[in-house]
């Protein structure tokens, strides 16, 4: 199985827990990698602009990192999303309700950042 | 010194199947031929149950299995809020039963008389003299109804329909608060020279169903406890980390001590709010409730101990208690992550070097309000327990007791025992 397949199966292991919503990882080296089913949000129109826009945080997101930004939350509507960075230049990206308490998504966010790191520092 | 062997093991596997062989081999592995399995599922396992039960119990013909679903756990391998966990335990000096009660929310008393009674039986032929009880008992379930959404009701005519409709679902379906508290005080008066620890099952913290099991038997509504009669020896703490702030009174409540109507002469969600000196539409904003109740908790005493009650629904004029509100005096409490982190500190420090292996209950309100920082709980775990084994699960109440004394029940809070030979 190749890198982008394992951080796939990851992906898709998270996407399975009734909160998330969508997830996705973005990187400068890794692109951007989606679960294999794709997205739970019935609007794909917001998951496609998702998908689109993330990396265009990132020229922000290195400014912060070194001040030990760890994560970035906004609210959109209906809608939460959570990006938790692996490094200045790789983030995991989650969506999930609005109304729901993140703490117990966050710690299989934690997870599924920790196995992902493990793939790709396998790789390098 | 006899040899005890515990296995603590993790599965992520989501077939069945796969979980349960994974689960084989690793307790296989540490305890050939374990005396008792206690094992956790998070709700995720649903449809898994009873793949993981009937192969599990198939495997281990001779092994007393107990547990139920939880909303996380630590251990060793890592923090998860999804997975299966086990605790297998081998030791020669130890006799072991199982007691199950069942409609726990419709005949508490019952249901803690009828599996007290089963232990009791079950080791009287023992020649051990530490007894000691797991108890896990089915948890709050919320039955749904329009307009609850977030744990907070404004409408007058909703909260009529909730409070009048509990007291229905609660009888036919069973489908309301968990009534740990009645349960566990038949359970103790029975066995009142045992030691004890209790979680409620749960599952994701959505309150919708939780299970509890008993060999590869899935139960709902039911008590499920392990008793044990050995030479182990065990120390028990608990703790919170929240200090009292300002005394009130509770000036109307339910019979069940659960909903709390008036504070201070006073509708009780404005009364609150004032003693909070948080403005009403702030801290009971259905959109934001689910995430700030952890931080607004009421506590009580229970002799020098002070016991938290989180109210984990607001209705237009009263507000429901996870579980039971003493009569007495009851205060606001101030609680902090950083304090409920600091908490597990001290219910360790005074526990004493060398343990064999440890079992702790944290409400899974703590796990909400921490996130993945329940990384820093299990770093003090880890420093404790060194390389012995320990598991934390993630339950909606957790209760403690020491022989011949009276238990604690509580909410917010983590217990913990420590075994040692």
């Amino acid at each position: 199985m190749g890198r982008n397949e394992e951080i796939r199966k990851v992906l898709e292991d998270l996407l399975k827990m009734e909160d998330v919503q969508a997830c996705l990882l973005t990187g400068r080296q890794t692109g951007t990698i989606t679960p294999g089913r794709g997205t739970k949000l019935k609007n794909l129109v917001l998951w496609k602009l998702i998908m689109d826009s993330s990396h265009k945080f990132f020229p922000v997101i290195e400014d912060f990192y070194v001040y030990g930004l760890k994560r970035l939350y906004f609210e959109l509507g209906d809608y939460e999303v959570i990006m938790s960075f692996l490094d200045q230049f790789t983030a995991l990206i989650v969506v999930i309700p609005s109304l729901v308490n993140r703490g117990l998504v966050e710690v299989e966010i934690e997870n599924s950042k920790r196995t992902i790191k493990e793939i790709i520092g396998r790789q390098k | 010194m006899k040899d005890l062997k515990v296995c603590v093991g993790t599965s992520r596997q989501w077939k069945g199947i796969e979980v349960a062989a994974e689960l084989w081999s690793k307790i296989k592995k540490v305890t050939p031929n374990p005396k008792f399995i206690l094992l956790f599922a998070t709700i995720d396992y649903k449809d898994e149950f009873k793949d993981i039960l009937s192969h599990l119990t198939l495997e281990f013909k001779n092994t007393s299995l107990v547990g139920g679903t939880v909303a996380g756990f630590i251990n060793h391998d890592g923090c998860y809020t999804r997975g299966v966990t086990v605790l297998a335990v081998d030791y020669p000096n130890m006799d072991v039963a199982v007691g199950i009660g069942n409609n726990t929310k419709r005949s508490p008393e019952k249901a803690g008389s009828e599996c007290s009674k089963q232990i009791k039986e079950g080791l009287k032929n023992s020649k051990w003299k530490n007894g000691f009880i797991f108890s896990f008992i089915a948890g709050l379930e919320i039955p749904k109804m329009p307009g609850m959404e977030g744990g907070v009701i404004k409408s007058r005519t909703v909260t009529k329909l909730v409070k009048g409709g509990m007291g229905i679902t609660q009888f036919l379906m069973q489908k309301s608060v968990g009534r740990e508290e009645d349960v566990l005080d038949q359970v103790t008066r029975e066995l009142p020279d045992f030691g004890m620890i209790h979680g409620s099952t749960i599952d994701n913290v959505k309150m919708g169903k939780n299970y509890q099991f008993c060999g590869k038997e899935i139960l709902t509504n039911a008590v499920v406890c392990l008793g044990i009669k050995s030479d182990l020896n065990f120390d028990s703490g608990f703790g919170n980390g929240a200090k009292q702030n300002i005394k009130f009174d509770i000036t109307e409540i339910s019979k069940n001590n659960q909903i709390v109507s008036k504070i201070n002469g006073q509708p009780a969600p404005s009364e609150y709010s004032r003693l909070l000196k948080k403005p009403e539409d702030l801290i009971f904003d259905s959109k934001y409730y689910v995430k700030r109740f952890p931080y607004f908790p009421c506590g009580m005493f229970q002799g020098n101990k002070l016991l938290l009650r989180a109210f984990g629904l607001v209705m237009s004029d009263s507000m429901m208690s996870m579980s039971k509100v003493h009569k007495g005096d009851v205060f606001t409490v101030s609680i902090t992550g950083k304090s409920m982190i600091e908490s597990v500190k001290d219910i360790l420090s005074p526990m004493g070097k060398n343990p064999d292996f440890g079992f702790a209950t944290e409400c899974a309100i703590r796990l909400m309000t921490l996130g993945s920082d329940i990384e820093k709980t299990r770093s003090n775990m880890k420093a404790f327990f060194k390389e012995k084994p320990f598991l934390v699960i993630y339950v909606s109440g957790e209760a403690v007791k020491k022989p011949n004394d009276e238990y604690f029940y509580m909410n917010e809070s983590f217990a913990m025992t420590v075994f040692r030979r």
